[in-house]
């Protein structure tokens, strides 16, 4: 066996061991989470932890066609907004399309995830070309931070519609050092991010639906109700009325002869 | 043999008299003689929606409830010439009878009352003189004798209610009293409902509660909104869901 087949198997492996110790348990995990907030965080640190990511955003995607930060991580910097934290992340929601022009904005690298609904992985942020990172060059001249290596992936409902986008920062070697993303990790992370999607648009329709249900609560207060009906009942009107209720609509559905003989006055 | 169908909401703004007006005009559609009476003697309003002039109503219920005209003297035919142009048959009409605009009037009967057994009288009668198929009665909102009166003695009793917490409780105690006047049948039609809510949950958790069938979940659209106070919705927008909606109300009446 050369060495090229040897290493492709050593990948194959990796990939099936991190696949069944890994995906599926951790899948499993998600599909239990009831609680959104906790879903939301266990989906990005279970992914960056796989990926060795420093940091992590969460988008999804609202019905006005833009990405709302969701949850937002980075070790280093201490970053810890949405999910559990009492922090929501501040940043306004990206939209997909430009709003004056109504053009897709593919110059955003997470608008272009959800537009296209391919992952891109960057090596270097300072050096791609096509996507426009002054936001982040902005966010890390004031937190003394570099952006380097950035994963970012499509979250694709079971129908294959993009939910959100989920991107990772800074994949680091045991050293510490930022390296790139490796790749050959790709169909692990493509599965573990169908299982988190798969669970985040369930519970998302669960809440929607006890949402709807909570809004449809037909309170009726009985006791109230019963006093009520009492007291109309009880009239001496109503006793007379109900006494001949059945004989007033004979008479609206007899001809005119028969009425005239049985008259009720009300 | 004529039918009365009496349309009652415990509270007011639920578009009770839009739902009336509309509904009794796609039974006259389907080659009808329809009557509408409006017993909402303080707050009258269903002449508009018939494009039914101030100026043209010269006797009203009012006028009659005081015994000062007989009540085919307070009826008008505003059948809309759409319906007489689709009835092969030149059976289809529309009688309004209006109750008045005149605040003396509406002071007066509020002040004085009136006898509801004339209010009887009047209904069989204007049937009678009519030869009306069918009898709508737009009734007051809450619970007096008069709406008593009409619930008694409809053949069947709409509901209007709102999706809206506060429609329940009154809604409930209506349905109560009409079982124990045992009105023969009784639906309910739940109007405005949000597009936010799912209408098909509405109908059976309202179904589920009440113990009533509902016969319509109709949404809040805004076109109902700009044309509804002074037109029929069900022929600006003959196509509209919220018409075929109206029109399964009227199949089953």
């Amino acid at each position: 066996m050369n060495e090229t087949a040897s290493k492709h198997i050593d990948i194959l492996r990796r990939q099936c061991e991190s696949l069944l110790q890994l995906v599926i348990p951790i899948g499993l995990i998600l599909f239990r989470e009831r609680d959104f907030k906790r879903l939301v965080e266990r989906v990005l640190l279970e992914v960056r932890s796989l990926c060795h990511a420093d940091g992590g955003t969460l988008y999804l995607l609202d019905a006005d066609e833009s990405l709302r930060f969701v949850i937002v991580r980075n070790q280093t910097l201490g970053i810890d907004m949405g999910g559990t934290s009492d922090i929501t992340p501040a940043f306004p929601p990206l939209q997909l399309h430009d709003p004056a022009t109504g053009l897709a904005n593919h110059r955003n690298i997470a608008t272009h995830v959800a537009l296209t609904g391919e992952p891109i992985c960057i090596d270097d942020a300072y050096e791609a070309d096509g996507f426009d990172f002054s936001g982040t060059r902005d966010f890390d001249r004031k937190t003394n931070y570099r952006t380097k290596s950035v994963l970012t992936l499509p979250l694709k409902n079971g129908a294959g519609q993009v939910i959100g986008v989920l991107q990772l920062i800074n994949s680091m070697d045991t050293g510490g050092n930022v390296v790139p993303f490796d790749l050959d990790l790709m169909p692990v992370i493509n599965a573990l991010t169908d299982l988190a999607a798969a669970a985040v648009e369930q519970l998302v329709r669960e809440n929607g639906l006890k949402e709807k249900i909570q809004q449809l609560q037909v309170n009726i207060d009985q006791a109230k109700r019963a006093r009520q009906v009492t007291e109309i009942t009880g009239s001496q009107y109503f006793q007379s009325l109900a006494a001949k209720a059945k004989l007033l609509r004979e008479q609206f559905a007899a001809p005119q002869s028969s009425v005239e003989e049985a008259e009720c006055p009300v | 043999m004529p039918r009365v169908i009496s349309i009652h909401s415990f509270r007011g703004g639920t578009g009770k008299s839009n739902s009336t007006a509309n509904i009794a005009c796609l039974v006259a559609k389907r080659g009808y003689r329809v009557g509408v009476i409006d017993t909402d003697i303080q707050s009258p309003g269903i002449h508009v929606l018939f494009r039914l002039d101030e100026d043209n109503i010269d006797k009203s219920l009012n006028d009659y409830l005081h015994g000062q005209c007989k009540i085919e003297d307070a009826a008008y035919d505003v059948t809309p010439p759409a319906i007489l142009a689709g009835d092969s048959k030149g059976r289809a009409a529309v009688y309004l009878i209006p109750s008045s605009l005149n605040s003396g009037d509406i002071a007066r009967i509020l002040r004085e009352g009136y006898d509801v057994s004339r209010l009887n009288d009047g209904i069989r009668e204007i049937i009678r003189q009519l030869s009306l198929d069918y009898l709508f009665i737009d009734t007051h909102p809450g619970v007096n004798e008069e709406t008593l009166l009409s619930i008694a003695i409809s053949d069947v009793l709409l509901v209007v209610l709102r999706p809206d917490q506060q429609d329940y409780l009154g809604s409930a105690v209506t349905v109560d009293l009409a079982r124990r006047l045992d009105v023969p049948d009784m639906r309910i039609i739940v109007n405005k409902a949000p597009p936010s809510l799912d209408r098909q949950l509405v109908k059976q958790k309202i179904e589920a509660t009440f113990e009533v069938p509902v016969l319509a979940v109709l949404p809040l659209c805004e076109e109902m909104a700009n044309v509804a106070s002074e037109n029929l919705f069900v022929l600006c927008h003959p196509e509209h869901e919220l018409t075929k909606l109206l029109h399964g109300v009227a199949a089953y009446l």
